[in-house]
């Protein structure tokens, strides 16, 4: 490396990280908590719910839809959507299939029952706080894209850091921790080590963070994909008369699309279909393709198949990025082990924003003099 | 004399591990979790260790 080439990346690496920083030290502390968002809100709120008739034969769809419509009537279906781990169905209506999301309602149902099953007592409270700082700020999109900028220089500073541990630990052993000659040596290793141990992790969850924070725009990529895909030519004419069963759609959609399980249903006229077809949406159940998706177009009035769509690659990156980021596909020791790394993360961050403190206070530093002199002389011989 | 490594000998075998261990648990399940759980803490031991042999050092001295 030339002495011109190292401080071109230091100077890389100083400004992407002092932009990025602050926000990443506030995305390591809000993210901590995240990672046992599940096991604080089971904490917090304890399922108490059991369904009445435990391990007995469930109500069909249809009947679970009966269930709901009683419950709200005058009103359409517009959703549905099915709990993973216990026998529950949520049904979402609304005074008319283009109904605003303010005046939806939306219900579970006991699928041994049709009873309703109570909303959870506690709403998300301190936990959907910490959440919206961690994806927005409560900004909305633009603070997402912002944030997603964010992570961005901070892959930067990643680079150029792996980069620059070259030329400073070139002389040295990995792992050396200098306890005793000053400070700032200290952290200096500490940063180097703590930062080139943990890169892979590191690298992995910000540029999962990134794409995250894209959700927006591909995701409405990928419905006006699908849409245009497969319901192009079928006009908008609203279906008239009876819907066809339930039921039946399901299964359609099921036999087109084996060893995938049932995750989503959108009712005609809805924002996530069509004024004639339900859309199905369908998924597998391994942790990789449980996050696939594949949408399913049936015919709303026969309830035959018109057709799916694999999930384009954009959204399938979409889908990976979101496990990869929140560490919660491999048990509790996983998670634990994504909370150490976020703390060491944050000690990379903190010890870096350390060493320009210091560095500045007296000077350029004197441990980067010696990897510039070095490095003349290196290239001098 | 210690025998030196090339620098990135043991960042690049800690990294190849991270991703082993991050991709193996989204693939399976079951077995896949210890074998996912021992691989991602390998990165964390090296710190660990690093940070210890340090401090005793520093103690010895």
């Amino acid at each position: 490396m030339t002495r011109r080439s190292f401080q071109l990346w230091s100077a890389v690496h100083s400004w992407t990280s002092l932009i990025c920083t602050a926000f990443l030290l506030m995305l390591c502390v809000t993210g901590l908590p995240l990672i046992f968002h599940h096991e604080i809100d089971a904490a917090l709120s304890p399922d108490t719910w059991r369904p009445a008739d435990p391990g007995g034969p469930l109500l069909s769809y249809d009947a679970v839809l009966d269930a709901a419509l009683a419950n709200r009537p005058g009103e359409v279906p517009l959703y549905m959507s099915f709990d993973v781990d216990r026998p529950v169905v949520n049904v979402t209506t609304g005074p008319a299939p283009d109904a605003p999301q303010s005046q939806m309602h939306f219900a579970s149902f006991d699928r041994t029952s049709g009873n309703l099953v109570p909303p959870p007592e506690a709403d998300g409270g301190v936990m959907d706080v910490v959440l919206r700082l961690h994806t927005d700020m409560f900004l909305g999109l633009p603070g997402m894209l912002f944030l997603g900028a964010m992570g961005a220089l901070f892959i930067a500073a990643l680079v150029s850091g792996v980069v620059l541990y070259a030329p400073f630990m070139q002389k040295h052993a990995f792992g050396m921790v200098r306890t005793h000659k000053s400070r700032r040596l200290k952290w200096l290793d500490l940063h180097n080590l703590l930062g080139i141990a943990t890169m892979a992790w590191v690298f992995v969850v910000g540029l999962t963070g990134v794409v995250n924070t894209l959700e927006a725009p591909i995701n409405a990529a990928w419905k006006a994909q699908a849409f245009d895909d497969l319901t192009g030519g079928y006009g908008d004419a609203a279906v008239t008369g009876d819907l066809a069963s339930l039921d039946a759609a399901i299964s359609a959609a099921l036999d087109a699309a084996p060893g995938m399980t049932l995750q989503f249903v959108a009712f005609p006229g809805g924002s996530f279909s069509t004024n004639r077809h339900f859309f199905v949406f369908l998924h597998g159940s391994a942790p990789l393709t449980r996050e696939i998706i594949t949408p399913v177009l049936i015919d709303a009035r026969t309830g035959e198949l018109v057709g799916l769509r694999d999930m384009p690659w954009y959204a399938k990156g979409l889908s990976l990025s979101r496990p990869l980021h929140f560490g919660d596909y491999g048990g509790l020791p996983l998670k634990i082990l994504w909370a150490i790394l976020t703390l060491f993360t944050i000690v990379v961050l903190g010890s870096g924003l350390y060493l320009w403190i210091a560095r500045r206070r007296t000077g350029r530093g004197r441990n980067h003099n010696r990897v510039v002199t070095r490095l003349d002389r290196t290239a001098a011989e | 004399m210690r025998v030196r490594h090339p620098t990135f000998l043991l960042p690049v075998l800690l990294s190849a591990a991270t991703l082993f261990g991050l991709v193996v648990a989204l693939i399976g399940d079951g077995f896949a979790h210890p074998v996912s759980w021992a691989s991602l803490a390998l990165p964390v031991s090296a710190i660990g260790w690093a940070v210890a042999t340090a401090l005793w050092r520093t103690r010895d001295r």
